[in-house]
């Protein structure tokens, strides 16, 4: 073979590799973001005892005192149970070292999964979260933990897509049909021809946790060649909207009703879910039922309707 | 350029970019499991 050729081939298939690979590291970069956009929500915006903090304070008469309860919860609730420990925790209980909470605070932010194993575990001993899922009563029941439910408010579960995405719309049934994979084109439901790539989230999270309720007995299905599809994703309102605030998504319609707060109030938004005070049964800090009694209050419905979420009244 | 070189440099391309491919593959599955789904979708193409 000539030099020529040989060189040829070699320069061919090096670059037939390298063009592969950039463009596979550009897509993955730009469509999960260089971090893998998985710390979303900053902490320090919604601190507590801070003037330029997003949460909406409100004045309570109740302060605690003594053994403060360390209090955690699911990501989209941290404005929540920052502000409730705005108004009845004392300042020096909370430790921000610029980037997250200290082992030393009262308040901590993790997530629906931690926050359960907390609980459970005693690290934490009021968490904020949705229903739990089956391995989460499962973990309790193992380590012989009776845990507490208290329904402290509501909120709408909501489905996305990409703004440029023609349906608007979409029914219970469709939307069931979708993650059991018997509806694949979103052309089966009034939009373009194109794969619908259902997204989920991990076993635990509270989003999961709903989905998989609302589903029922169907199991949700996943298609790994609709990667390049259109996609349809589910989360909490308040937490894509506000909390999240990503452009580049809008909310649908279920069954022809949008998930604006006075749908979600009125009750005509067909998806509500409710999230609740999660404490052990055996927890003897006094302060933990003061703490989930202010936040049935009046003053704690407050704070729960003006950060976002809807009351129970 | 003798065909046992010519060969060797063609292995060694090809166990370059292989392995390249696998990592980058490797990559793409973990961001993708561990991405926001609301970055995800606010991302696409249409």
């Amino acid at each position: 073979m000539k030099l020529s050729k040989q060189i040829a081939i070699l320069t061919a298939i090096a670059l037939i590799f390298v063009s592969f690979n950039v463009g596979l590291y550009a897509l993955v970069t730009y469509r999960c973001g260089s971090n893998f956009g998985t710390r979303i929500i900053e902490p320090e915006r919604y601190l507590p005892f801070t003037d330029n903090s997003s949460i909406v304070k409100v004045e309570s008469e109740l302060q605690l005192e003594g053994d403060i309860p360390v209090i955690d919860g699911a990501a989209a609730l941290l404005p929540v149970y920052s502000a409730i420990v705005d108004s009845v925790y004392p300042p020096e209980s909370v430790v921000f070292d610029g980037k997250s909470y200290c082992d030393n605070s009262a308040i901590v932010f993790t997530d629906t999964v931690k926050a359960y194993k907390g609980v459970v575990d005693g690290t934490a001993d009021v968490i904020l979260c949705a229903s739990p899922s089956e391995q989460q009563k499962k973990y309790a029941e193992e380590q012989g933990v009776d845990l507490v439910y208290v329904p402290i408010g509501y909120e709408a579960f909501v489905f996305f897509v990409n703004d440029d995405n023609p349906v608007d719309s979409l029914t219970v049934g469709q939307i069931r049909d979708i993650y059991a994979g018997d509806i694949t084109n979103w052309a089966d439901v009034g939009g373009a021809n194109r794969p619908i790539n259902t997204v989920d989230r991990p076993e635990g999270s509270g989003s999961q946790t709903v989905m998989l309720k609302f589903m029922g007995d169907r199991s949700i299905k996943k298609n790994p060649l609709a990667i390049f599809g259109g996609a349809i994703g589910f989360s909490f309102r308040f937490y894509v909207e506000d909390v999240v605030g990503n452009g580049g998504i809008k909310l649908l319609s279920v069954n022809g009703i949008y998930p604006s707060e006075e749908n979600i109030r009125n009750g005509s938004y067909p998806i509500i879910q409710e999230f609740y005070a999660v404490y052990r049964a055996d927890n003897e800090n006094e302060n933990v039922k003061k703490l989930v009694d202010f936040m049935l209050s009046n003053e704690g419905q407050r704070i729960i309707d003006e950060n976002g979420y809807t009351p129970l009244q | 350029m003798k065909s046992k070189t010519f060969y060797r440099i063609l292995f060694a391309i090809v166990t370059i970019g292989v392995l390249l491919t696998i990592s980058h593959t490797v990559y793409a599955i973990i961001a993708y499991d561990n991405t926001s789904i609301i970055h995800f979708v606010s991302r696409e193409w249409w």
